[in-house]
């Protein structure tokens, strides 16, 4: 049996004000239901999405935060320290449940390359 | 010689954003290489599929997507996205159009040899 195709999904886009990091979640989740398992790497305004105390619900929004914790428990999340620190964002301030791993941009690099697909969202 | 397959994911709204667009020129050149084309419209994308497009003097995105169908190019939507955007794809879309899931793009990913993404 051929192994799965190795697949990243960067989540550049913020949280809110687009579906486009929710979309990527959800994709996420649909290929954890096909027995696959993507990476997941935040960079850009995507880092936003793992700050602690989101609280959507203020807004009309809904939450992915149970969709979030699920994948991180599942796959691990990865998120660009030079996205964070150019939003003045440290470790501290991303949720800790998530337990996002910070790697530079050159790791980021490494990983599209390592990677047999990679889509961005 | 072998022929590849190439996916090619839809996320934008086809009017404000010019990737169905794109894509359309993209698949062109990949099916006149030979190679077989599947493209994926997920969300905002879905409303390219609408037959009852206008656009004076130009093809419409949907016109686009069709001629592609014809020559070959599986067209398939997200169900979960047209039913969210209020569109009826069996009523309103272009022929050929072929209702999908998540499910099926995550087959279609790994079963591709290339895989491209427009509307980030």
């Amino acid at each position: 049996m051929n192994m799965p195709k190795r697949i990243l999904l960067v989540i550049k886009s913020a949280p809110y004000g687009s579906l486009m990091a929710s979309e990527g979640l959800r994709i996420a989740t649909a290929l954890i239901a096909m027995d696959m398992l993507p990476l997941l790497a935040f960079i850009d305004d995507g880092v936003y999405c793992l700050v602690k105390s989101h609280k959507p619900e203020v807004a009309g929004l809904n939450s992915f935060y149970d969709r979030l914790k699920t994948l991180a428990d599942l796959v691990g999340l990865y998120v660009a320290k030079d996205s964070l620190e150019k939003r003045n964002l440290r470790i501290k301030d991303l949720d800790k449940t998530y337990n996002a791993k910070a790697i530079s941009l050159t790791e980021v690099a490494k990983l599209i390359a390592e990677n047999e697909v990679t889509i961005a969202f | 010689m072998y022929m590849g397959k190439l996916l090619i994911i839809l996320f934008s709204s086809p009017i404000q954003f010019q990737n169905t667009d794109t894509a359309y020129e993209l698949a062109k050149a990949a099916i006149k290489e030979g190679h077989k084309v599947s493209i994926f419209c997920d969300i905002d994308s879905v409303y390219g599929l609408k037959a009852s497009q206008v656009l004076s003097n130009q093809k419409t995105p949907a016109k686009k997507l069709a001629e592609l169908i014809d020559r070959g190019v599986s067209v398939l939507a997200c169900g979960e996205s047209a039913r969210l955007r209020g569109i009826d794809l069996k009523k309103e879309s272009l022929k050929g159009v072929k209702e999908s899931s998540l499910a099926e793009l995550a087959e279609l990913i790994e079963e591709s040899d290339r895989v491209v993404a427009f509307g980030s």
